[in-house]
C-alpha cells in the first residue's frame, strides 16, 4: 500500500498540545508526573457496586475532581472530554479561530452508558415508575464528540471510530490522514471512556479481571483492571505550526491499522496482525525496528494478550530489542480512550527522556523476553517511540511519535 | 479548461440487506424502480401500548441460517451478508485483494439488542447470568470484527458511531482509507435494526411519527410531515481505486467523484443553526470532484420526514444549488429511516447515473418550499452526477458525488 502514500514535509503531522484527565486527577502533566513516579492508581471501585464479581478494583477519578469538571449536567463521559480538549488547546495555543475548519475525531466504546445504565436498571426494578430519560441524550459515543464540537465551535470533518480499546488510537491515525492529504491543517484527536457496570460486567463474565490490580508481563498475571480517564492532542501539518509558531512537542511519524480476522476477542498466537500494524507504521515513520527504543504496549495484563504482544514485538525488533511498559498497570485499562493516554504517556516519555514503569512486576514472565521495566521509570536517550493499541474484533492500531529534535 | 476531481475511486460491488429482500445492484434498482414502500404495521413485536406501530422491518426468512450465522447477532448476520453480496458482486471473493481489503461500518446504535441481553442476565440472575459469549457484541465495532473474521479482511477496519449519516460516513471515510494508501479496496457499509426496546424508547421520546399529530406516515419535503418511520437494513459499497479495479478486471458501476464530511456545531441532538450561503462541505465536494453545481441532476437527502431536519437540509440545498438546482428526492418513505442507511442513498444514486432509475416522492402534495425542485417524476436523461447527501442532529454534514464512469477519460472503461 505504500506506494500511495506520499507525504509532503509540509504535510507532515505534529503535536502541538496535550490534555488529560485520569485516575491522577486533571491535567496532561498530572498524568505524566503520576506515571513517572510509578504511582498505581488501582483502587476500590465505588461508582457502581462490584458484589459478587472477581474483582472490585478499577482506575477511578477522584470524585473531588469529578465534582470540578464542569456541569452535572452534561453526562460523565462529556465532562471527562471537554476538560482534555480544553487543556489541549490551551497548551497548544491555538487560536478558536482555527477550529472552525478543523477535524475532531474522538475515539470510545462506552460513551455514556453510565448514565444510561442508571436509567435502565431503575426502569428494571420499578417498571411503573417516572424515570428521567435525559441519560439517553449522552449514551452515544458520538454524543460526546457532537459535545466537543458544539463547545470548541470546531468545523471539521467529524467522527466516532470504536475500535473498541483501540478507538482512540485509531482517532490519532484518522486526523494524522486527514491532515497528510490535505484535507485539513489541524485537528483533536483523542478518546474517553468511563467506568461501567457493562464493561466490568463483560470482563468478569470473560474472566479477564484480576482480583488484584493488574500486573502486566508478570508471570502471575490474572486479567486486566479498568480504568477511565480522556486524553486529547492537537494535531497541525508541520507547515500550519511552523506558521503560528506553534510549540511541537512531537512528531507523528506513523500510524499502521490492520485487522487480524482471527476471533472475536482472542489474538492469533502468532499476533500476524499486530506484527503487521507495527511494520505500516515503522514503514509509514520511514524507520527501522532499530530506531525504535520504547514501546509503551497495550499491555492489558490477560495472559493471552500480553503473550501475544509480546511475540509480535519479538518477531518485528527482535527479542530484548526495545525496552517495554505497560501504563494500564498504573492506571486500569481506559477501554476507548486507552490509546489516547497512552499516545500522551509516550510523547511524555519523549520529552522528558523517561520511560513510565510497569506496575506489580515482582517476577517477570520468562515467556515475554523483554525489559519491561518494573516498578520504577527509567531513563533513557530515546528519539521515537511506539504505542500500541489493539482490540476486541481484532483491531490492531500502532502509533509512532518522535523527538522534535530528531525529526529532521 | 477541463478540471479533474482531486481524487477518486470506483464502486465495483453493492449488497443489499433491506425488507425488500437481499441482493447487490439490481435489487436496489428494481426498489426504486418499483416505487413501493416496505413500510407496514410491525410484525416483530407488540405496539398495541405505543403510539406508533409501523415500521420497515427484515423478515427473518432474508437472514442466514447457517451454523456459522448462529454465531452472530442479528446485527451481525445483516452486516455479514450485505458485505458478502457486495463482495462477490466485485468479483472479489477468493481474490488475495480481498484479503487487503479495508472495511469501514457505520451504524448510529450498534447492536443494543445484544447489550440489552446481556444487562437482563445480569439483572435477573446477577454475576452468574452473564454471557461471556454476548458481551462482544455489545461493542459497537462487533459487526465489523465478525465481518472481517468471515471475510478474511486484514486491511484496516473502522466502525464509526455517527447519528443520522453513519452510511455516509462510511464511504466518506472509505475514501479517506483509499486516499492515505492505506488500502487499494474499501468495503463501506451502513447498518442499524430495528429492536422493540428501542423503538419503544424512541416513541416513547415522540421521534418517530406521528408525535401526536395526525396520521402516521413518512411524507419528507411534505408540510404534513410529522416524523420519521423507522426501519433497518444494511448496505455495503465496494469502493476502489480505479487501477486496481482495472487491474482485476473489476465491473465498475459508477465513481465516487468526492466524499466530503465536516461538521456545523449545534448542540448535540439538534439540527444546526445554518449559516446562509455558507455551506463548506458541498462546496469542497463540488470543487473536488470538479463539477459545477448546474451539473448535478440529482440529489438523494438523508432527510426523513422530521420538520426540523427537512427544512434545515432543504435550506442547504437551495443555498448551494438555487432554483434550478437538482431534482430532490428520498428513499425514507421507502425503506424507513435509519442511521446506516446512507449506503444505500449511495448504492441509489449509482442505479440513478447507471439507468435513470430513482424513486418519485408521489405522496408530495404540498411541498415545504417551492424554490427547489422534488422529483415528482422519472428522470430523463440520466442525469451524469448524482449527490448523496447527508445532515443529522448534532450537525455532521455529509456530500458524496456519485458520477457515470464514461463521463471520464482517465477511469478505465
Amino acid at each position: 500500500m505504500d506506494q500511495h502514500h506520499v507525504r509532503s514535509d509540509a504535510r507532515r503531522v505534529v503535536v502541538t498540545g496535550l490534555g488529560a484527565v485520569s485516575p491522577y486527577g486533571r491535567g496532561w502533566e498530572v498524568y505524566w508526573q503520576g506515571l513517572a513516579q510509578g504511582q498505581c492508581k488501582i483502587g476500590p471501585l465505588t461508582l457502581f457496586p462490584t458484589d459478587g464479581f472477581r474483582s472490585c478494583l478499577a482506575g477511578e477519578l477522584p470524585a473531588a475532581t469529578v465534582r470540578a469538571l464542569g456541569t452535572a449536567q452534561q453526562s460523565r463521559a462529556t465532562r471527562f472530554l471537554l476538560a482534555a480538549a480544553q487543556e489541549a488547546l490551551q497548551n497548544a495555543a491555538l487560536d478558536p479561530v482555527a477550529l472552525t475548519t478543523a477535524a475532531v475525531s474522538i475515539g470510545g466504546a462506552g460513551g455514556g452508558m453510565l448514565g444510561v445504565e442508571d436509567w435502565y436498571w431503575a426502569r428494571y426494578h420499578q417498571p411503573q415508575g417516572s424515570h428521567r430519560q435525559v441519560a439517553l441524550r449522552s449514551m452515544l459515543p458520538t454524543q460526546q464528540t457532537d459535545a466537543l464540537a458544539y463547545h470548541l465551535r470546531i468545523g471539521g470533518p467529524r467522527e466516532s471510530p470504536i475500535l473498541a480499546c483501540g478507538s482512540s488510537a485509531a482517532a490519532i491515525a484518522t486526523v494524522t490522514d486527514l491532515i497528510e492529504t490535505g484535507v485539513v491543517d489541524v485537528g483533536l484527536a483523542g478518546g474517553v471512556d468511563t467506568l461501567t457496570r457493562l464493561c466490568f460486567m463483560g470482563f468478569n463474565a470473560l474472566k479477564l479481571l484480576d482480583p488484584q490490580p493488574c500486573r502486566p508481563f508478570a508471570r502471575d498475571r490474572r486479567g486486566m483492571s479498568l480504568g477511565e480517564g480522556a486524553a486529547v492532542l492537537v494535531l497541525e501539518s508541520s507547515q500550519h505550526a511552523m506558521a503560528r509558531g506553534a510549540p511541537v512537542r512531537a512528531w507523528v511519524g506513523g500510524c499502521g491499522l490492520s485487522s487480524d480476522a482471527f476471533h472475536p476477542t482472542a489474538p492469533p498466537t502468532d499476533a500476524e496482525g499486530a506484527v503487521r500494524a507495527m511494520r505500516e507504521a515503522l514503514a509509514r515513520a520511514h524507520l527501522t525496528p532499530a530506531d525504535i527504543t520504547y514501546i509503551n504496549a497495550h499491555g492489558t495484563g490477560t495472559v493471552q494478550n500480553d503473550r501475544a504482544e509480546a511475540v509480535a514485538l519479538a518477531e518485528v525488533f527482535g527479542p530484548g530489542n526495545v525496552l517495554v511498559s505497560s501504563t494500564k498497570s498504573l492506571i486500569g485499562h481506559t477501554m476507548g480512550a486507552a490509546g489516547a493516554l497512552e499516545a500522551v504517556a509516550t510523547i511524555g516519555a519523549l520529552e522528558a527522556g523517561l520511560l513510565p514503569p510497569t506496575a506489580n512486576l515482582w517476577e517477570p514472565d520468562p515467556a515475554i523476553p523483554f525489559d519491561c521495566i518494573p516498578h520504577t521509570a527509567r531513563p533513557a536517550t530515546l528519539d521515537c517511540a511506539m504505542s500500541n493499541s489493539f482490540g476486541f474484533g481484532g483491531q490492531n492500531v500502532s502509533l509512532i511519535f518522535l523527538r522534535p529534535e530528531a525529526a529532521g | 479548461m477541463v478540471r479533474m476531481p482531486t481524487y477518486r475511486a470506483v464502486i465495483t460491488g453493492i449488497g443489499c440487506v433491506s425488507p425488500f429482500g437481499v441482493g447487490g445492484y439490481d435489487l436496489v434498482a428494481e426498489v426504486l424502480k418499483a416505487n413501493v414502500s416496505a413500510i407496514q404495521p410491525l410484525q416483530s413485536f407488540p405496539t398495541a401500548d405505543l403510539t406508533s406501530c409501523l415500521g420497515a422491518e427484515i423478515p427473518a426468512a432474508y437472514l442466514p441460517k447457517t451454523e456459522e450465522a448462529r454465531r452472530w447477532s442479528r446485527l451481525s448476520q445483516m452486516t455479514v451478508l450485505a458485505c458478502r453480496q457486495a463482495v462477490a458482486e466485485a468479483g472479489l471473493c477468493d481474490s488475495a485483494a480481498l484479503g487487503q481489503a479495508g472495511l469501514v461500518v457505520g451504524s448510529q446504535f450498534g447492536d443494543l439488542r445484544s447489550t440489552e441481553a446481556f444487562c437482563l442476565g445480569f439483572l435477573r440472575k446477577g454475576p452468574l447470568g452473564l454471557s461471556p459469549l454476548l458481551f462482544p457484541s455489545t461493542v459497537m465495532n462487533a459487526m465489523a470484527g465478525t465481518t472481517s473474521i468471515a471475510l478474511g479482511l486484514q486491511g484496516p477496519m473502522l466502525t464509526l458511531n455517527q447519528v443520522g449519516v453513519a452510511g455516509e460516513l462510511a464511504v466518506a471515510r472509505a475514501m479517506l482509507l483509499l486516499r492515505a494508501g492505506r488500502a487499494s479496496a474499501v468495503i463501506a457499509c451502513g447498518v442499524d435494526e430495528l429492536f422493540p426496546r428501542l423503538y419503544e424508547t424512541l416513541v416513547q421520546l415522540r421521534v418517530p411519527s406521528p408525535r401526536g399529530h395526525g396520521e402516521e406516515v413518512c411524507r419528507p419535503f411534505d408540510q404534513r410531515h410529522n416524523g420519521p418511520i423507522l426501519g433497518e437494513g444494511a448496505t455495503a459499497v465496494v469502493l476502489e481505486l480505479p487501477e486496481h479495479a482495472q487491474m482485476r478486471g473489476a465491473p465498475m458501476l459508477a465513481e465516487v467523484r468526492s466524499a466530503c464530511w465536516g461538521g456545523i456545531p449545534a448542540r448535540p441532538g439538534h439540527f444546526p443553526m445554518l449559516p446562509q450561503g455558507q455551506h463548506p462541505v458541498l462546496d469542497q465536494a463540488l470543487t473536488e470532484a470538479a463539477v459545477h453545481p448546474a451539473d448535478v441532476g440529482m440529489a438523494y437527502l438523508s432527510s426523513c420526514g422530521d420538520p426540523q431536519h427537512d427544512a434545515m437540509e432543504l435550506a442547504c440545498i437551495a443555498d448551494t444549488f438555487g432554483p434550478h438546482g437538482p431534482l430532490l428526492t428520498s428513499v425514507t418513505h421507502l425503506t424507513g429511516e435509519y442511521g446506516g442507511l446512507g449506503t444505500f442513498r449511495v448504492a441509489a444514486a449509482v442505479a440513478t447515473v447507471r439507468q435513470g432509475i430513482s424513486p418519485t416522492l408521489d405522496y408530495l402534495r404540498q411541498p415545504i418550499r417551492t424554490d427547489v425542485r422534488f422529483a415528482v417524476q422519472p428522470v430523463t436523461p440520466p442525469p451524469a452526477v448524482v449527490l448523496a447527501h447527508g445532515l443529522a442532529p448534532g450537525g455532521v454534514h455529509t456530500a458524496i458525488l456519485i458520477g457515470r464512469l464514461h463521463d471520464t477519460s482517465d477511469v478505465a472503461q
